[in-house]
């Protein structure tokens, strides 16, 4: 542990987008999660976890689980509004009072933007997002963060591509913030001229003093790439079927463009995937996306682990 | 406009007691009559719409009699006219003059422009803080969108 992090304190502490948890923060976090891989104990024990999915979940709703299961603690919730009170109008200012009142730590999936900020406010035991709207997943920021570490044994200096929904998709958003806390780290985003990344957040990262440049055709960026970013393409984002297979064709990556890259290159994907990574990749030494989902267990466990003030880790 | 018209029809409308609203975009005054609740009050209200400015080229103007205005109300004045100036008159005299300004932060106001935002679904204060001033850019403290002086919608 780094002398800054041995700082750093988050009892009690929500998580609600990325931009809450300052550089220092979150090394500390993918450091206490590097510590409890594998870990299993009763850290927990007599502490109970809320999971308030509003919306279904496969991945992050079960690492959650994983990381509770893990630590000996106890679960309570739902996880789909269907027959809870929700349905009967319950407001959400109302479901998070009474959860705050069950519950040592509330974690949130909501359909609507800005959900977890107003949990967040009005709960009186720490909000994790786990995704509101279009809006924020922090916890997935911080597992992808994880993996790149992980792979590149650093999370400065590095050539980042970004492939896909840049538009839309929430997880390069705030990914790309992430990485322009740390220097020396190169953006490279591509997408079709309609899924490009929002001008106003490259205004941001530029004013980081971040490096970033916008393209049309993955296989041109692929060499200087230390990881690829892969996100899907959803039907309903382009404007007709045509259009869609075209870009489809277009971003998708096979094992044959993998030729020249550097033999460090790693590639993620947040998943679910359809078809934008071919099914040949996954045999290639490049291929990291499941083993960057298995990291969202203890990168959950060392967020409940921290803000729940649990204490030096094993 | 010269200073004798502007000092003639300073004095046409003169008013003992109360507030000019000054520097207003043109046709901003209707939305500023809306927003202050004076349609069908008691109070003198005088009106000008598109007078000559050397700053703005036209501009709105608006006398209230007898009515101070509270920092909700100027800070909903700054929401449509960020360049509106207000002078207070008491006893026929300028007592004080300054330009609104946003407030780096608040509450209420408006609406946050996002339809998917938890705001718009529950019962849930707006809360923003102020990207600029103009032309006028809000973002929501929830959602993080940024709604922009066009698309904003008074409260």
């Amino acid at each position: 542990m780094t002398e800054s992090t041995l700082q750093v304190d988050l009892r009690g502490r929500s998580l609600v987008s990325i931009k809450d948890f300052t550089r220092d923060e979150i090394e500390h976090v993918l450091a206490t999660a590097s510590r409890l891989e594998g870990h299993r104990g009763t850290e927990l024990a007599g502490r109970q976890i809320a999971l308030l999915f509003y919306e279904n979940s496969t991945r992050t709703r079960n690492s959650f689980v994983t990381a509770v299961h893990h630590l000996g603690g106890t679960l309570c919730g739902f996880d789909s509004a269907e027959g809870t009170s929700v349905q009967k109008g319950e407001t959400l200012y109302d479901t998070i009072q009474m959860f705050s009142a069950y519950s040592d730590a509330i974690v949130l999936r909501h359909p609507r933007d800005g959900s977890a900020r107003w949990a967040a406010d009005t709960a009186n035991v720490p909000v994790i997002n786990a995704g509101d709207g279009k809006n924020q997943h922090p916890t997935q920021t911080l597992l992808d963060l994880y993996a790149i570490r992980g792979t590149q044994k650093r999370l400065e200096g590095l050539t980042v591509a970004m492939v896909g929904d840049l538009k839309y998709g929430r997880t390069v958003h705030s990914l790309s913030d992430a990485l322009a806390m740390y220097p020396g780290n190169r953006l490279l985003y591509i997408s079709p001229s309609s899924l490009k990344m929002p001008a106003e957040q490259l205004t941001a990262l530029r004013e980081k003093g971040v490096e970033l440049s916008e393209h049309e055709n993955l296989e041109e960026v692929l060499p200087e790439a230390d990881v690829v970013y892969v996100t899907r393409i959803q039907r309903e984002r382009m404007p007709d079927e045509t259009e869609y297979e075209k870009v489809r064709g277009a971003f998708r990556l096979t094992a044959s463009m993998l030729r020249k890259v550097k033999p460090s290159l790693r590639i993620l994907h947040p998943l679910p995937r359809v078809d934008e990574i071919a099914p040949d990749v996954d045999s290639t030494p490049y291929a990291f996306y499941f083993q960057q989902a298995a990291g969202g267990v203890p990168v959950r466990k060392a967020l409940l682990w921290l803000l729940l003030g649990i204490g030096e880790t094993p | 406009m010269s200073s004798k018209t502007a000092e003639r029809q300073y004095k046409v409308f003169r008013i003992e007691n109360g507030t000019v609203i000054d520097h207003m975009p043109h046709w901003a005054a209707r939305q500023v009559v809306e927003l202050l609740g004076l349609a069908g009050t008691d109070s003198l209200v005088t009106v000008g719409f598109g007078l000559q400015s050397d700053k703005m080229g036209r501009k709105d103007l608006l006398k209230v009699e007898n009515r101070e205005l509270t920092q909700q109300e100027i800070n909903r004045i700054a929401l449509v006219a960020p360049q509106a100036t207000i002078n207070l008159i008491r006893n026929g005299q300028t007592t004080q003059k300054f330009t609104v300004e946003l407030p780096l932060e608040f509450t209420g106001l408006a609406r946050c422009g996002n339809h998917g935002c938890i705001t718009r679904a529950e019962n849930v204060p707006t809360r923003f803080s102020t990207v600029s001033r103009e032309p006028v850019a809000l973002r929501c403290h929830y959602c993080c969108f940024v709604t922009r002086g066009s698309d904003l919608e008074l409260l």
